[in-house]
């Protein structure tokens, strides 16, 4: 099918739809992938996501290995009942391109495009494999996605993306879901030093206890995710990086605060509690001094799903709330990255840290 | 709200930007309805969203023979009922009930008012609630002034952290007892801690007005008298009076949902942008408004005014009672049921143009929406008086509820060899497009009030300016009373002298 055909495919099933139905669009939203085995979680995370956010769904299935050159094109809608009871509809256009078809997608995604709607990208793997491609799209994309969690080889391809969103950042706004899924994190995190609670404490912590748990084989993504929450800590807190100690299970960074003293960090692999326990489990923040010793917690509870906060001091533990928590599915990361419309400057500042960072451990 | 983000660097860049200080909020009238059915499903979906402070506390004082127990498993069961969030999640429900107490008392009882003292200090020394206080009178309104002299009276006001009290319509029945109510208020709390709550000030639809008209550049140029022909605002219910009866009986359509709703509604559409977001400089625009609403008198209102009360009729094929055959209602009621006003505006931007504002129970249908309707476009070309292509108004309509969104009409050639126009419609729908839950109105209410943020609540002389209008409309209508008050089928638009107010200007009103 060509391109013509398929826009008119798609005006034409507007047209017949039951009247009842509306059509909503948002943005557009590309997913690139070139991975087989990942077209079913494709094909079911798609649905969930455009119930919350409808939009004209680009799929692209990419087979750059396969010898023969083609792409092809086929619609279909989505239809789902929205929180008013109405039904709604919105369409998904998937290209499948195979061999030297596959750097011809950039071109034929345009031409599919609503117009004046934000355009959202979301590369599915390492896109540094396909730079000319992902080159090309970030010429009119305006968001681009992708997740850090599976990265290996980090030292060099953190630095290779550093490379690329200091390239593109002063157009196209980044998301990493490996930062994306520490929200919870550092919202519980912020709760300590709210007005009214320990607003002059954030600027006093030198302690950090970072722990975390990791999928078998995947130390260094995890160990990435828990260097991002300290990266945070460190752009927020102004605090400057001196020295590392590496290691995969226990890697230690030393860092001067704004006053010139000493903060200290470490990030802590601990072993598995329940067999798929992955990502950050527990944070300290602690302020020690001669004078003062005073432990800011963030623990999580895998039977409950909860994320309980509590203060120590020398009295003692105080448990101050329990916040539900569950992982965050993939397209609620989606409706959550791609509502934000601005920049994430955080995060990119803590990217750019998580990168020297990383250089250290 | 930037001040806190601003104080806490971990704040930057989080969607949570707006988190109140730790407080206790103390509920009077804990056991009734509103308590039940809004209020504490309220602070449980803020609980449950992480948005409470870390440090809260909740005090339920009520006449009801209960003790703490008692008094959580009833707002348990209440949660469980008629929170939007289920199933509920019971370590957050615990652990919020943990923080749950009860006082029984008396409102006018200076005793209870003691033991609430001893109650709130023992939660700032158990719960660090710091001395904070949110207030909650969900009683009636007589007992506005009482509670709030009492709570003066007995060390609860003034005190160390801040102390704010959060009042339910309606804010008196006419400008005398407005300002009452705001000068006994007013004694006892500073104007800033006070709390007007009205709830269609709650949904997003309406909080949409402001986005709409100030984030749109489109609009704003055309929003005024050279373009804009009339204004119609709508809150139509299907629903009787219920069990409502003694309050409404009192009250009437225009005290109930005109003189505060919809001239809400009413001050958002029509006010100056202000200078920026921050509630003053919003509250300040909307009174500037109400002051320009040209004042009717006895002539006008008779012009310009319509009453009716609902007798017998079909409603979606079912008989529903008259209003005078309802529970509760005397037999000779006087009370209106349905109001529908023709107001001006005597400012730059809106001299000249009628809004016409109508609310009725027991109509054809339910819905509340703003009626932005656009002068025809100059008879030339397709508009001329014999032409056989009329065209119509562009209208913007903004629907509140239900199916909330907007709408733009205008007119289009259909396909074809002859020159025929027809309205097409443009359609924007809140659920179709924004499919996630959005809060309640009263959670966003409840969690502005913590916060010290009065954006969203009414301020005393727009109270007071919007009775000022009123008071001479319902003053004819008492003394009319005797004579004649129109009545209309259940299930139809209100009376037809309501129809004839718009047909008088070669007007209609817009079905919904």
């Amino acid at each position: 099918m060509s391109n013509s055909e398929v826009i008119s495919h798609t005006a034409s099933s507007e047209r017949t739809i039951d009247t009842a139905v509306s059509h909503a669009c948002l943005s557009n939203f590309i997913v690139f992938t070139e991975d087989p085995d990942d077209e079913a979680f494709i094909n079911e995370t798609i649905p969930q996501y455009v119930i919350k956010h409808p939009c004209r769904v680009i799929l692209i299935f990419a087979r750059p290995r396969q010898s023969e050159s083609k792409l092809e094109q086929s619609i279909h809608s989505h239809n789902y009942r929205g929180l008013s009871g109405r039904s709604a509809t919105c369409d998904q256009i998937t290209l499948r391109a195979s061999g030297s078809g596959v750097k011809e997608t950039a071109s034929a995604v345009q031409s599919l495009l609503v117009p004046d709607l934000p355009i959202n990208l979301w590369w599915r793997g390492m896109f540094l494999n396909q730079m000319p491609l992902v080159d090309q799209m970030l010429t009119f994309a305006d968001r681009f996605i992708y997740d850090g969690t599976h990265w290996t080889n980090l030292h060099y391809t953190v630095r290779q993306v550093s490379d690329c969103i200091e390239r593109y950042q002063s157009k196209v706004g980044f998301t990493n879901f490996n930062w994306a899924r520490l929200r919870p994190w550092r919202d519980c995190t912020a709760d300590f030093f709210d007005l009214g609670l320990f607003p002059e404490d954030v600027w006093k912590i030198n302690r950090v206890r970072i722990e975390f748990m990791s999928l078998p084989g995947n130390e260094e993504g995890f160990q990435y995710r828990s260097l991002l929450y300290l990266s945070w800590l460190a752009v927020q807190l102004e605090w400057t990086p001196v020295r590392g100690m590496p290691g995969t299970d226990r890697a230690q960074i030393e860092f001067t605060n704004k006053l010139g003293e000493v903060v200290d960090a470490e990030l802590i692999l601990v072993p598995q509690s329940n067999g798929a326990g992955q990502s950050l489990q527990k944070v300290v923040l602690g302020i020690e001094s001669a004078t003062r010793k005073q432990e800011f917690i963030i623990e999580r509870e895998h039977k409950g799903r909860m994320m309980i906060l509590s203060c120590c001091d020398e009295k003692g533990p105080t448990e101050l709330r329990k916040v539900p928590h569950s992982d965050s599915t993939v397209a609620d990361l989606l409706y959550r990255e791609l509502g934000r419309r601005v920049r994430n400057r955080v995060f990119e500042k803590t990217f750019k840290m998580a990168a020297n960072l990383l250089q250290m451990v | 709200m930037h001040r806190i983000a601003l104080m806490n660097p971990l704040r930057e860049g989080l969607f949570r930007q707006r988190v109140p200080e730790p407080c206790a909020m103390v509920i009077f009238g804990a056991t009734g309805d509103l308590a039940r059915r809004k209020l504490v499903p309220a602070v449980y979906s803020l609980a449950y969203e992480g948005l409470l402070p870390p440090y809260f506390s909740l005090v339920g004082v009520a006449f009801n023979d209960l003790d703490i127990a008692g008094f959580r498993d009833e707002m348990k069961a209440a949660v469980k009922e008629f929170s939007r969030l289920k199933p509920i999640n019971d370590t957050v429900f615990n652990s919020l009930a943990d923080r749950m107490y009860f006082i029984k008392g008396d409102f006018n009882d200076p005793a209870t008012y003691r033991e609430l003292h001893s109650r709130l200090e023992m939660s700032d020394r158990e719960h660090g609630t710091r001395g904070n206080r949110l207030f909650y009178l969900s009683t009636a309104p007589s007992l506005f002034a009482s509670i709030a002299g009492n709570l003066k009276q007995n060390g609860l006001s003034g005190g160390q952290g801040w102390q704010r009290v959060v009042i339910e319509k309606p804010f008196g029945r006419d400008v005398a007892s407005a300002r009452e109510l705001n000068s006994h208020l007013q004694r006892n709390f500073c104007e800033e801690e006070i709390f007007r709550i009205d709830h269609y000030l709650g949904k997003e639809t309406v909080q949409n007005i402001l986005v709409l008209r100030f984030a749109n550049g489109i609009f704003e140029p055309i929003w005024r008298n050279q373009f804009i022909d009339h204004v119609q605002i709508t809150v139509a219910e299907t629903l009787g009076v219920g069990r409502r009866a003694g309050y409404y009986e009192e009250a009437g359509a225009l005290r109930d949902m005109m003189q505060n709703h919809m001239m809400q509604l009413l001050a958002l559409i029509t006010m100056e942008p202000p200078i920026n977001l921050q509630a003053e400089h919003i509250r300040n625009e909307k009174v500037k408004v109400l002051e320009s609403i040209r004042p009717l008198g006895e002539k006008e209102i008779r012009s310009q005014t319509v009453r009716g009360q609902y007798a017998r009729g079909y409603i979606d094929g079912k008989l529903a009672a008259g209003y005078r055959e309802e529970d509760g209602i005397a037999q000779q009621s006087k009370t209106e049921t349905f109001a529908c006003v023709k107001m001006f505006i005597d400012n730059w931007r809106w001299s000249g143009v009628p809004f016409y504002l109508r609310h009725g129970k027991r109509l054809a249908k339910s819905g509340t929406e703003i009626s932005i309707c656009f002068k025809k476009s100059p008879g030339i070309l397709f508009n001329a008086s014999d032409s056989e292509t009329p065209v119509d108004h562009n209208v913007l309509t903004i629907r509140v509820q239900p199916d909330e969104g907007i709408s733009l009409r205008m007119e289009a050639k259909a396909p074809g060899q002859i020159l025929q126009i027809q309205s097409v419609k443009m359609d924007f729908r809140f659920g179709s497009e924004f499919a996630g839950a959005s809060p309640e109105a009263y959670e966003r209410l409840l969690l502005d009030a913590m916060i010290g943020d009065a954006t969203l609540f009414i301020r005393h002389d727009e109270a007071e300016q919007s009775w000022r209008f009123f008071d001479p409309v319902l003053a004819s209508w008492r003394d009319e009373s005797a004579r004649f008050l129109p009545t209309y089928a259940a299930g139809t638009w209100g009376p037809p002298e309501a129809e004839q107010l718009l047909q008088n200007d070669d007007r209609d009103w817009r079905r919904l």
